[in-house]
């Protein structure tokens, strides 16, 4: 009997103690949520630091791992952390990669994270693109043009006007030969190194501003093989073989060493996003146009009747995981990084172009100059923006066309032949005629 | 002393006379078990997870979609595919006769005696110190047609009228070649320096009486004594050159327009740009079972030649 008591009351203490401590987990439950914003880790650890302690001054319980990745880590990473179910809770992905994983079910969908003024704050055509059967799985957090740059000292040694940029094909052509007469740098710079740098930077803006359609349509059927695609196609082939006013072997080169040559002046003219900036800002002072050697400009227009003159642009969007399991956390924290003031302190931790109606409107950014122009790109390009099939990778559509078109440089085919056939192989990914 | 019954251990251990040593098979076994566990994990595993994904459609990420049999071994005979197993087989030989040669040349001169030897240790071995990505990386800087020295010097010395591509459809393979012959030397150079170290020098003694020249010592000497090392060698570069990804997939990417793509680029494109996991899968077993043959193959030679 006294044994038997003794177990009781021992008993009886043990489930009070875990009545007691159950309470006090319940009241004090700790949330944790990964968060990750693919590309800056470094610039954006401020951001981060400072967005966090204001949340968590109303959130005591939510806590957050920083997931840090540059873009190549990221890029190698998300694959293995969706399929894992180790990907972030929170994160900001490519629109590349967001195409790849829609079809799996990867995101949550965030139908009652957009506001009305979130809405009426972000394009409707970048939305648009991250929207499936009527709902919004993705948002943009940012939104960059790649816009047409040039160097006034070259174009002064060429003697060419530097206030006077090229304002059509004919004109680009021809202050490419005078560069390349007069001075020792190279016209135009092409890179045709990977895919995804081909389909952004001058090629891109050449195919776009002749065509103004995106490389395929809505079901994934190609439309570069239209005459006009082929047209732009066979003007950036006879600039590198037939005139030659780019630097040799562009199939050498990716954007980053595009950068580099443009910044030594060794190449007149570039097309290239706000990353270039911090590169440009070591040799001279981009504060404004006048002070600033290296000037973005409206881009050059086709010579292509009814064509409008256009940029390649791509907006990165933010996603919640399907698989966290706080979804309405995550949700609260994806609105509040949304919210005009932190979008603002997002965009100028990375010298990027602001994007937003609402952002424009109430900040005021360094290098105005530099974002006016960007803002009339976008406007001018986002009817036709890239739209992001959600059916299948817009990498594999991407390499595809790279493919067929090196071909073509590389004279192994026509460029009809090869756009001809870079269709079939597209239109054969999507299981479209 | 206690008469232990003959098992095949004993049998074993007394072959190599050894001493008899008092042990217990179940033992043995409990203290190999972490490791074939761990072997069974990372190595076995994936395997057999391999030959099973080869017979599904699967995509990489969303899992599997449907069983297919061997419809993906089928897929695998389209004039792509077959070209990439083509290149493979160029990219390993092509680089092996050189390696081979040059390894051996150098082994036997760093196996001299003189001043400064250590100095060329060195330089020799720095190639296999650097992880191959970071060689390749390096490699595209050095022949880069605007940033890189060689192009610089090449036009400098006047051999060059202007600075020239060395990775265009005809030259990235060469290049990838040459880059892989410079990664692999000092590990044939490290293998055949132990193999001349294991010749025994009254045979060289015995040819210095007879008369025999350095050419003759090294023909009649030299080289039947390391025939095994040469044959082993050149069979574990051979396997590794088949399964070399990153020092393409750095330099090239298997481009331009696919010539330097072999199959564990290929294995790469399938399963992670294009996400047909089963494909890959198939890819990967078809290679395997390349690799073993041609390993079987070398050891039946070997075996034979021994007898």
């Amino acid at each position: 009997m006294k044994k038997t008591g003794k177990l009781l009351i021992l008993l009886l203490i043990l489930s009070i103690c875990l009545t007691i401590s159950n309470f006090v987990l319940a009241q004090e439950e700790k949330i944790e949520l990964k968060i990750c914003r693919a590309g800056y880790p470094v610039e954006l650890a401020p951001f981060f630091e400072e967005f966090i302690e204001e949340y968590q001054q109303e959130h005591p319980n939510v806590y957050f791992k920083v997931i840090e990745a540059d873009w190549g880590t990221f890029h190698d990473r998300i694959g293995i952390w969706i399929r894992g179910k180790q990907e972030p809770d929170v994160y900001l992905t490519s629109n590349t990669e967001y195409a790849s994983y829609q079809n799996i079910g990867a995101y949550l969908c965030l139908d009652d994270v957009m506001d009305e003024k979130l809405k009426n704050a972000i394009p409707e055509k970048l939305l648009e693109g991250y929207r499936v059967d009527g709902k919004q799985y993705a948002i943009p957090g940012n939104a960059a043009t790649y816009s047409f740059w040039y160097n006034k000292e070259i174009f002064e040694k060429a003697g060419l006007d530097p206030d006077k940029p090229p304002k059509d094909w004919n004109e680009l052509l021809d202050y490419s030969q005078k560069i390349i007469e007069n001075t020792d740098a190279y016209g135009l710079g092409l890179n045709m190194g990977r895919p995804e740098d081909m389909t952004q930077l001058i090629f891109a803006n050449i195919y776009y501003s002749a065509t103004n359609k995106p490389y395929v349509d809505n079901r994934g059927k190609a439309l570069f093989n239209s005459p006009e695609g082929i047209k732009a196609v066979q003007f950036i082939v006879d600039l590198v073989n037939k005139y030659k006013v780019t630097q040799p072997y562009p199939e050498e080169y990716n954007k980053g060493d595009l950068r580099l040559l443009f910044r030594d002046g060794k190449i007149a003219m570039n097309v290239d996003g706000p990353w270039i900036i911090k590169y440009l800002e070591e040799v001279t002072d981009m504060s404004s146009r006048e002070s600033s050697k290296f000037v973005v400009a409206d881009p050059p227009a086709s010579t292509i009747e009814g064509k409008e003159a256009m940029v390649a642009m791509g907006a990165d969007p933010w996603v919640i995981s399907a698989n966290t399991k706080y979804p309405e956390v995550a949700k609260d924290v994806l609105r509040k990084l949304l919210e005009t003031k932190w979008q603002y302190k997002h965009d100028s931790a990375l010298n990027q172009n602001p994007f937003r109606n609402d952002v424009v409107k109430e900040y005021e950014y360094d290098k105005q100059w530099i974002w006016d122009v960007m803002l009339k790109d976008m406007n001018r390009s986002i009817d036709h923006a890239p739209l992001v099939p959600p059916t299948a990778t817009i990498t594999e559509v991407k390499r595809i066309f790279h493919e067929y078109v090196s071909q073509a440089l590389l004279g192994k085919m026509s460029v009809k032949e090869a756009m001809d056939k870079g269709a079939e192989e597209v239109n054969k990914l999507f299981g479209v005629e | 002393m206690k008469m232990k019954s003959k098992n095949h251990f004993t049998k074993l251990f007394s072959k190599l006379n050894l001493k008899k040593l008092d042990f217990n098979p179940v033992e043995i076994f409990l203290y190999l078990l972490p490791s074939i566990i761990l072997i069974g994990i990372v190595f076995i595993l994936p395997i057999f997870d391999t030959f099973r994904f080869s017979l599904y459609d699967m995509h990489t990420i969303g899992g599997v979609r449907g069983f297919v049999g061997l419809n993906n071994y089928k897929s695998l005979l389209t004039p792509e595919l077959l070209a990439t197993f083509w290149r493979t087989i160029v990219y390993v030989i092509g680089s092996l006769p050189l390696t081979i040669i040059l390894g051996l040349l150098m082994a036997v001169i760093l196996n001299l005696d003189y001043p400064g030897k250590r100095i060329f240790w060195l330089l020799a071995f720095i190639p296999w110190a650097i992880p191959h990505s970071i060689s390749a990386i390096l490699c595209r800087w050095l022949i880069h047609p605007e940033f890189g020295l060689l192009n610089y010097i090449l036009v400098s010395v006047g051999i060059l009228e202007k600075p020239m591509s060395f990775l265009t459809v005809d030259l990235a393979m060469v290049t990838n070649i040459g880059v892989r012959i410079w990664k692999n030397l000092p590990f044939a150079i490290l293998i055949f320096i132990a193999g001349l170290q294991a010749i025994p020098k009254e045979l060289y003694d015995a040819a210095d009486i007879d008369g025999a020249k350095g050419v003759q010592k090294l023909i009649y000497i030299t080289l039947p004594s390391l025939r095994n090392v040469i044959m082993t060698t050149s069979l574990l570069l051979g396997i590794w050159g088949f399964v070399t990804f990153d020092l393409i997939w750095v330099l090239t990417q298997g481009g331009p327009l696919h010539t330097t793509e072999i199959i564990p680029l290929t294995i790469y494109r399938l399963a992670f740009q294009q996400y047909n996991a089963g494909l890959a899968s198939a890819v990967a077993v078809v290679s395997l079972f390349v690799i073993l043959g041609i390993s079987i193959v070398y050891f039946k030679m070997t075996a034979e030649k021994d007898n």
